[in-house]
């Protein structure tokens, strides 16, 4: 058959005009019913031939059959099936905004795998595709609640990226991706420092520098004491100073500098504190209260000429510090962009050591002193408040970032909000009154967490008054934001202001943009919490 | 007629709505206090719902007849709120209250149910109008014969211009070759042909080789076996002069079909087994596939709808209806409509009869092939199919190792979610062959009809 079609298709192709149909390769049936019709124009024969083979060859077809047995495999599961109580619930969270939704899919998610349960198949296509771009920390938990059918199908999905999930294998650590190495050893540590910290020696001898420097950074973030060890050896060998060094082994000193700094019994630490020791000297207070009682305090006289501390090959051996000053007007000299440098990494408990102040007072100091200010466009500055605000986000020093929210007057200083704690960021937003900054609450810590009550509470009162009493729109994302963080305590406030009498647009677009969102994401999460 | 309240699912619920957008917007409403009132009768649905404007929009749905009515100014049909208003209920049959209906919803169901049960009487004709009324059908009979005749002609010499001069110049043709000719057809009443036409200027002739020539010849095939058949017309059977007629073009009226009391009525617990939409030159298609489980007859119910005019909502995928089903005449009758519904069952009453294995579906092809070569979409009910990837490629196999392979235009969520819900076991399905392919629509599971 399958020549004869070739046969019909060739004259198809050329044209009968070139090539007519030669009936007699046909076979006999497909001939036969030809014969039937009479003579016929070579067109119509042709066509005629094609019909008929086509229908024989349709109607004539048998089913194929797989070449080896294929062994009957159903899939079967060791975990149970989500409750449908589960699966309505999953389905609201479906319909949620693109703020919320993956929030409230973490609580449902910690839920399910804290029952042991396994996604129902009716779902299983619909969570596959809602993880397909959210967080790898999400796609693990959905991972971890599909059951055997749904791993089955996940090579259909290439977008959810599985592999990228399947953490520590040591397959994957000897010749993954560097991200995929990399998140290898994030989870790894938070299970098993000691395995991580071994697992990154054993291969450290081969690993490129620029990954090198991936570790260290990870290692630094957050130091756990085992690591301490190695981090000091890398600091005292490998990366140690030497000639004609490449930038990345200096940023790799300059994270093992930093790291070593918090450690007040390392090395680095020590060295570094009895060298401040020595810039520590009395001067007269000044103003007012100094000129009257000739009192004293204790400061670090930071050297107007290089020492042999102060320098340059100092900084960047010992440090990694960049000997170059950026900005002549805003350091006067060099040693004073060093120090602000050293300010950036080094604990503030140093300096309270050092000048025997309180910390609040050290602070003062730093920021007050005429050594540490510059004029700049006719402005007075303290040229170490940079400095003090990486401190913040170096040590999480909440004191500091107390100090440094009420001297700067720059609007910059809301982002280091970010790295305070919830609650005093919360009484601090309270306190200025900054709900509607947008800055300001798109900075919240609790990144994945609920607001406290009160917090909630008065986010919601200030959004209220804003938008419907006073009429003032104000940055949509703290909408977002309210209907993802909303505590839900806040549900029967949320309720008391639908119910008012007001009715216009504001109000309309309160409804639309606050009220349904937030109800909706407070009721989800209530449900959660009930399962 | 005892009436039969329709309790939806979901994903029935889904199936209504006129697109994603209005869904996500319907289940976002489907909360019950953002809904000043939600009750319901046995007949019907109602509530009120706070809106943009002063006054809250009334939304009802028909629940006996599906139909839905909403006074919000959304031109979609059903409205977010008709949808919102009945996932509220399905989800929650507590969330909506029996209460008796307000004048705003008696009015319009009163209407409906009037309407419904009397039909429109014709205006009373005389002998002489009846005899003018013959006349002229006749003369436009005629007249479109004759149309369709030169047509018929002009396209036999197309079509033997193309054979004499070779295929292979078809990926050359620019679209107007085949938009030239596919007009001329429309012109020439056989709006049929001209889809067969249309068809050969869709094929993709940057594909594969063999895969064109093969499309283009086949169509070249057929319409000339159903070009020669209507030469022949007068020479076939009555039954064979309806069918080659509605392939080319005849419109068939289901107006006409319901009112003609001859037309046997076909009762049985019918699965709406699939369906699918397409739009053509802005022309909404809706094809639902009905298998019903006692006659093991297949149905297409066609639906039409353009963007002013929305398509019928009666049929919902996935459900099972026990109704009376007509079919046009036809040499294989499969294009049917629905002449009465009685209820709406939420489960099959009783196992379904299959074909037993692929062997058995190709010998059933086989025979619906002799008898009407010219069918399409073939579908069925065939026992123990699971979904395999053999050699990369998707099949329906039975237990024996036979298997079809799956449509490649198939959407790969589908083809996952009937992995996901089987979970590699053997399970009745239903499906559709196509050019010798399948598509599973749907399979059986603990007597209910679960869709893919």
């Amino acid at each position: 058959m399958k020549q004869s079609w070739t046969e019909i298709m060739s004259s198809a192709l050329l044209g009968t005009d070139k090539r007519p149909l030669d009936i007699s390769i046909l076979p006999e049936d497909v001939k036969l019913e030809l014969s039937q019709i009479g003579p016929q124009s070579p067109e119509n024969t042709l066509l005629k031939a094609a019909a008929i083979h086509h229908f024989y060859n349709q109607s004539g077809t048998e089913a194929a059959k797989l070449k080896s047995d294929v062994a009957i495999i159903k899939i079967e599961e060791s975990k149970s099936y989500i409750k449908r109580n589960y699966i309505n619930i999953y389905h609201r969270i479906t319909e949620t905004g693109y703020y919320e939704k993956e929030y409230l899919l973490n609580l449902w998610l910690d839920k399910v795998i804290g029952q042991n349960s396994i996604a129902a198949p009716e779902i299983i296509l619909s969570i596959i595709n809602l993880g397909t771009g959210l967080s790898k920390s999400t796609r693990k938990k959905i991972l971890t609640i599909l059951g055997e059918r749904a791993k089955a199908i996940l090579p259909l999905k290439p977008d959810f990226k599985t592999k990228e999930l399947m953490v520590g294998g040591i397959d994957q650590w000897k010749e993954g991706s560097p991200e995929e190495r990399r998140s290898i050893i994030t989870d790894l540590r938070e299970k098993d420092a000691t395995k991580a910290i071994n697992l990154i020696k054993e291969d450290w001898a081969t690993e490129t520098i620029v990954f090198k420097r991936t570790i260290i950074d990870l290692l630094s973030e957050q130091t756990h004491p085992i690591e301490l060890a190695f981090l000091k050896s890398l600091y005292e060998s490998e990366f140690a100073a030497k000639p004609k060094e490449k930038k990345t082994e200096i940023e790799c000193r300059a994270l093992l500098a930093k790291s070593l700094l918090k450690d007040v019994n390392s090395i680095l630490y020590q060295t570094t504190l009895h060298h401040l020791k020595m810039y520590a000297g009395q001067e007269k207070k000044s103003g007012i209260i100094g000129l009257l009682t000739g009192s004293k305090e204790r400061v670090i006289q930071v050297p107007i000429v290089v020492d042999t501390f102060f320098n340059g090959e100092n900084m960047l051996y010992m440090y990694g510090i960049d000997p170059k000053n950026p900005d002549a007007a805003l350091y006067k000299t060099d040693m004073i962009y060093w120090f602000s440098e050293l300010l950036t990494i080094l604990p503030l408990s140093t300096l309270m050591s050092i000048l025997s102040k309180s910390k609040e007072e050290v602070l003062e100091y730093l920021v007050s002193h005429d050594d540490f200010k510059a004029k700049i466009e006719g402005k007075e500055v303290s040229v170490l408040l940079n400095a003090l605000s990486e401190n913040v986000k170096n040590n999480r020093d909440q004191e500091l970032l107390d100090f440094i929210l009420k001297f700067d007057t720059n609007q910059q200083k809301y982002l280091l909000l970010q790295y305070s704690e919830s609650t005093f960021y919360e009484a601090y937003v309270i306190k200025e009154k900054l709900f509607l900054d947008a800055q300001v609450i798109t900075h919240h810590p609790a990144t994945n967490e609920d607001w406290s009550p009160y917090f909630s509470t008065k986010m919601l009162e200030a959004t209220y008054k804003s938008l419907v009493v006073d009429k003032k729109h104000y940055y949509d994302k703290i909408n977002l934001l309210m209907a993802k963080h909303l505590h839900v305590s806040s549900l029967s406030r949320l309720e008391d202001m639908y119910q008012s009498a007001v009715s216009d647009h504001y109000k309309e677009y309160w409804i639309s943009h606050v009220y349904k969102p937030a109800k909706t994401s407070i009721e989800i999460k209530s449900s959660i919490s009930q399962l | 007629m005892h009436k039969i309240t329709l309790m939806l699912t979901p994903a029935q619920i889904q199936s209504l709505a006129p697109d994603e957008p209005s869904m996500k917007s319907g289940k976002g409403l489907s909360v019950r206090n953002l809904w000043l009132t939600a009750c319901r009768t046995e007949r019907s649905l109602w509530g009120e719902i706070k809106g943009s404007g002063s006054k809250p929009y009334q939304t009802q749905v028909d629940l006996q007849n599906l139909a839905f009515k909403c006074n919000c100014p959304s031109r979609k049909f059903p409205c977010k709120h008709g949808i919102g208003l009945m996932l509220l209920w399905a989800n929650d049959a507590f969330a909506v209250t029996q209460a008796e209906e307000p004048s705003w919803v008696a009015e319009w169901m009163d209407k409906r149910v009037a309407k419904a049960e009397k039909p429109a009487e014709p205006k009373e004709q005389t002998e002489d109008d009846l005899a003018k009324l013959k006349k002229s059908k006749q003369k436009r009979a005629d007249d479109r014969m004759m149309a369709v005749e030169a047509g018929v002609g002009e396209l036999t010499l197309w079509m033997s211009d193309l054979v004499r001069t070779g295929l292979l110049q078809l990926p050359n043709k620019d679209r107007s070759f085949f938009e030239k000719t596919a007009a001329r057809m429309i012109d020439a009443k056989a709006t049929g042909l001209a889809s067969w036409v249309k068809s050969l200027g869709k094929i993709n002739y940057y594909k594969d080789n063999y895969i064109w020539q093969n499309e283009a010849l086949i169509i070249l095939a057929k319409m000339h076996l159903l070009t020669t058949a209507f030469r022949n017309l007068e020479s076939l059977p009555e039954l064979w002069q309806h069918t080659i007629k509605s392939l080319i073009g005849w419109n068939q009226s289901p107006k006409e079909l319901l009112a003609d009391e001859s037309t046997a009525i076909i009762k049985d617990i019918w699965i709406v087994v699939g369906q699918e939409t397409t739009t053509e030159e802005d022309i909404i298609i809706q094809r639902s596939w009905l298998i019903g489980i006692n006659t093991q007859r297949s149905a297409l119910i066609l639906n039409f709808g353009t963007r002013f005019a929305p398509l019928d909502i009666s049929v919902i995928n996935g459900s099972i209806i026990e109704a009376g089903v007509v079919f046009f005449p036809s040499v294989w009758p499969q294009r049917a409509v629905i002449k009465l519904q009685n209820r709406v069952l939420d489960q099959l009453p009783q196992s379904t009869v299959c074909l037993p294995n692929i062997d058995a579906l190709y010998e059933y092809i086989a025979k619906v092939y002799a008898e009407y070569p010219f069918a399409t979409d073939i579908c069925c009910l065939v026992s123990d199919i699971r979904p395999l990837s053999n050699e990369g490629i998707f099949v329906g196999v039975d237990k024996e190792g036979r298997y079809v392979q799956i449509l490649s235009d198939m959407e790969t969520d589908k083809l996952i979610q009937w992995l996901a819900i089987t979970g590699g076991d053997f399970y009745d399905t239903a499906v559709i062959i196509r050019n010798n392919k399948m598509l599973p629509l749907g399979i059986i599971m603990d007597n209910k009809y679960v869709l893919i």
